[in-house]
């Protein structure tokens, strides 16, 4: 009896002292003890500020402590960068440049829920790296990124080169124009030059039915629905029994406003994040998405799937599918066509059993769409990326020593084609890939996932059009002819069809002909958001509220069965969108841009 | 004489004593989790009076005063919020006995292994996850789920997307709720009913009553009480539909009548980062569950002549 109290009082004791060693653990470094830090190294430097149009810096990097053990770096992404054949880190090309900077990565998955409480808890990695442009204000408010202006001389010279100065001069406007630097440049250039190999974003069809059906033109949304609907009407089901529809989607505001951005509408949907004011790409005047129906890439894609809905094209689980269940259907062969962005994993199914397959999804050059090309990104995709150092981070230096290393113009050539004398050369003073480069590089495969050859991962600071101090481009695989060498049976199928070299030049020629528009008159997609100032809390309430009634109203307007029931419904959505304030949202939206627009057109010449 | 008696007597004090301590030692941490979990965060309330940023110091931070409790009485998302709210409280108190009519049935149930197979089938539900029932829903009801799959094989010619179906939102989302939880609530009716005197069915077996006449009269009478204790209490979480469930149901068709208000609150502070209007809102949920705490107290004196606390 006495050894049970016992026993029962040390359990006692023992459930207290675990209660105190759970709750105990380490708490986020403050953002304080960091920014200390940081203002006593700013305080040792020469020189802490930089004014725009500086010379290049030292490229010597810090020293990178030779002998010492190589630091651990955290790494909190919402990109899912690549896991196999091994993680992005491990590949050939990025592991020697983390020994070049002795560090290491220990990688971390943050979904948009996790990112969220993540920035709420003030308990993030050393660096971050993610998709999110709406944090913006919420990571400048809070602190949470370091400045990098005072640490930028002594730690990371390689900032301050001038292939980086338009994005350091155009963030630093997110500050009203003051010294403060919050976001590391990436992306950095005019992207897609010429449209790439294949066009991103616009009409996608599954190609070997779009082929059998004739492949008739495709000018708009109609020949485009359409095409689709002698797709299906030619398969009604698949293989296994299962149902074919036109196409399907997530659940999702942004999937369901999307189509029209680069189709009927040709928007930038960057221009405020996620909300409706988007940016004409054909007049660059700001479009009110949410009460101009038609100049709303909502309303545009509504009317497109209303559309579909009433000719049985759209999936009805459309409503409540995830991006899992949709690339399931994908996989399953269920969609002729892939909306928004192209889906890979129907051509990676077929190939596994025949490797010839031609069932996969390409872009239809279209005068229809607005083509993915030329887009000016002189502040890289910020603020779409943004990429920061926690400001409450212990290994900041080790950080900014890294991305030194990144920055240097020799490693952003070795990105995207490995380091010289192993898979490029200077043949006559032109740098020149081997043979054994263009070989992997055209294979493609797990050989070259592993080795990183092409550019993959985080580290693509420049643009692949942008141009190394030798007087050459940095990524060699970026020409027409290399461009090719990479294509897929499917992608050479279609080149071969159009009578091109690469599918992009098809849809490209649309634009040389003046019957479409790319983004190269234009701010690009991102340059506007970069310069102005983040949604206040205020404002962003409101246009929450806003997206929030056009998101509980998108399933009644795609099943509206006639146009009298659409355009009741619509014009019902507007009138709650005015009561709920939206006109406050769009004048100080208007004002921003004004702002953004008066600021950039001297500095962009336009 | 007089110290003899006395001994025993201090013995016994004594003795209590140190069971009493041993008692509060064993449910020590069990306090201190209540009151670090559930007191201490508390504390937390003070961001809804300032226009927090998570990263600054709070007092670095604008001070608003009663700002977002104003906005709360003029949300108008707010009203269909809570209607949904007191919609699936609402379908939740009508369908409180049945937890009790489980029971009942279950103790009826003479053949020892049968019983025992049934409540643990219906009480397995109760572990699983939400994001697991949720994909066993889709599997179950989308277009082409089972469901479907078999009314079109029966010939129907129809499908039916059951996740997507706004009249019968919350008839659909009750359902869920019962089969996940009916079994697990039916535990304490059981505990009850095992604790009955068998030898009242005794004596009515003597009286000629049948096994209906002593489930009416003997079993339902029996664990009333624990019914009428358990309602009263679970008025205070009349606000408190759950979270999961919800959160992982909604979709853009039946969005508006399932967003309920843990689901609001989640959304406000995490996904639109208002931190300071989702505690404020968070505060006069919990401000309004404690009043309808004690109304319940209050309404059990008056129904059970004696108060729950």
């Amino acid at each position: 009896m006495k050894k049970t109290r016992i026993l029962a009082l040390a359990l006692s004791m023992l459930l207290i002292a675990a209660l105190f060693a759970g709750c105990s653990g380490s708490t986020p470094a403050t953002t304080t003890a960091a920014t200390t830090a940081a203002t006593t190294a700013a305080a040792t430097t020469a020189a802490a500020t930089t004014a725009a149009g500086t010379t290049a810096a030292a490229t010597t990097a810090p020293s990178a402590g030779s002998g010492e053990e190589p630091t651990l770096l955290t790494f909190g992404e919402n990109l899912n960068w690549q896991k196999t054949p091994c993680m992005w880190y491990e590949t050939e090309i990025y592991a020697e440049i983390l020994r070049m900077a002795n560090v290491t990565i220990d990688n971390f998955f943050l979904d948009g829920d996790k990112y969220a409480l993540a920035l709420a808890s003030g308990d993030l990695q050393d660096i971050m790296y993610t998709a999110d442009s709406s944090k913006v204000r919420e990571i400048v408010d809070s602190q949470l990124a370091l400045d990098l202006m005072p640490l930028a001389e002594q730690y990371c010279p390689n900032l301050l080169q001038d292939e980086y100065a338009s994005f350091v001069n155009l963030v630093k406007l997110l500050n009203g124009g003051g010294e403060k630097l919050y976001f590391l440049p990436e992306h950095v250039g005019t992207e897609l030059t010429g449209g790439g190999v294949e066009l991103a974003r616009g009409y996608y069809l599954r190609w070997d039915w779009y082929k059998e059906i004739g492949a008739p033109e495709i000018n708009n949304d109609d020949d485009f629905i359409a095409a689709m609907e002698a797709m299906v009407a030619a398969h009604p089901t698949t293989e296994g029994g299962k149902k074919v529809y036109g196409a399907g989607l997530a659940d999702s505001l942004t999937n369901w406003y999307f189509h029209a951005v680069f189709t009927s509408l040709k928007a930038n949907p960057w221009t405020f994040s996620n909300y409706q004011y988007m940016q004409s790409a054909i007049t660059g005047e700001l479009l009110n998405g949410y009460m101009d129906p038609a100049n709303s890439a909502f309303w545009l894609s509504m009317e497109f799937y209303n559309k579909m809905w009433s000719k049985g094209l759209l999936d009805p689980d459309s409503f409540t599918m995830t991006s899992d269940e949709v690339n399931t259907k994908f996989n399953a062969g269920q969609y002729a066509a892939s909306l928004n962005a192209k889906n890979y994993g129907l051509y990676t199914e077929s190939c596994k059993t025949d490797e010839n397959s031609l069932a996969g999804y390409t872009n239809i050059p279209s005068p229809g769409q607005l083509v993915f090309a030329d887009n000016p990104n002189p502040a890289g995709w910020f603020p779409s990326f943004t990429v920061y150092l926690f400001s409450g981070s212990e290994n900041w230096e080790a950080a900014l020593r890294l991305y030194n290393v990144v920055f240097d113009l020799d490693v952003q050539r070795a990105v995207y084609c490995g380091f010289e004398g192993k898979y490029w050369n200077y043949v006559d003073g032109v740098p020149t890939l081997t043979d054994e480069a263009i070989e992997l590089y055209s294979n493609g495969g797990d050989t070259n996932a592993a080795i990183g050859l092409g550019g993959a991962g985080p580290f693509q600071i420049l643009q692949t059009s942008e141009y190394h101090p030798d007087g050459y481009l940095l990524d060699l695989f970026d020409s027409t002819d290399m461009r090719a060498l990479g294509m897929t049976n499917l992608q050479k199928d279609v080149a071969d069809f159009y009578g091109v070299t690469v599918p992009a030049e098809a849809g490209y020629q649309y634009v040389l002909d003046g019957k479409t528009v790319d983004w190269s008159n234009t701010y690009g997609t991102e340059l506007l958001a970069s310069a102005m100032t983040p949604v206040t809390t205020d404002i962003g309430r409101i246009l929450e509220k806003c997206n929030d009634i056009l998101y509980r109203n998108i399933a009644d307007l795609v099943m509206a069965e006639t146009a009298e029931e659409f355009n009741a419904l619509r014009d019902s959505v507007i009138a709650e969108l005015e009561s709920a304030g939206e006109a406050t949202a769009w004048e100080w939206c208007l004002n921003e841009f004004t702002k953004a627009n008066e600021t950039l057109k001297p500095i962009m010449g336009y | 004489m007089a110290q003899t008696a006395a001994t025993p007597v201090n013995s016994v004090k004594k003795r209590k004593k140190r069971k009493n301590w041993e008692l509060f030692f064993i449910a020590l941490p069990f306090m201190i989790m209540v009151i670090m979990f559930s007191y201490v965060p508390l504390a937390g309330w003070i961001i809804s009076f300032f226009d927090y940023k998570p990263g600054r110091p709070l007092f670095d931070c604008t001070f608003v005063g009663w700002k977002y409790f104003k906005m709360f009485l003029t949300d108008r998302d707010v009203y269909r919020v809570l209607k949904n709210t007191l919609i699936f409280s609402g379908i939740g108190y009508m369908l409180s006995p049945l937890p009790m009519l489980f029971a009942l049935c279950l103790n009826e149930i003479s053949c020892t292994r049968f019983k025992k197979v049934a409540q643990t089938t219906t009480t397995m539900p109760y572990f699983i996850s939400m994001i697991i029932v949720y994909s066993l829903a889709f599997a179950m009801f989308s277009t082409d789920g089972v469901v479907n799959s078999v009314l079109t094989s029966l010939g129907t010619g129809k499908t039916i997307n059951w996740l997507t179906n706004k009249k019968i939102v919350y008839l659909f989302q009750t359902c869920i709720t019962q089969w996940k939880g009916l079994g697990w609530s039916s535990i304490i009716y059981i505990a009850a009913i095992a604790g009955i005197d068998q030898e009242q069915y005794e004596a009515a077996a003597i009286d000629g009553a049948g096994r209906f006449r002593q489930a009416l009269h003997i079993t339902l009478p029996g664990i009333m009480p624990t019914f009428l204790v358990l309602f009263l209490l679970s008025i205070a979480n009349f606000m408190s539909t759950g979270f999961q469930q919800y959160y992982v149901f909604q979709n853009s068709m039946v969005y508006s009548k399932i967003e309920v208000l843990d689901v609001y609150i989640y959304k406000m502070g995490l996904k639109l980062f208002d931190y300071s209007y989702s505690t404020a809102i968070g505060i006069i949920k919990s401000i309004l569950s404690v009043l309808l705490l004690f109304v319940a107290n209050f309404l059990a004196r008056k129904v059970r002549g004696s108060n729950i606390f």
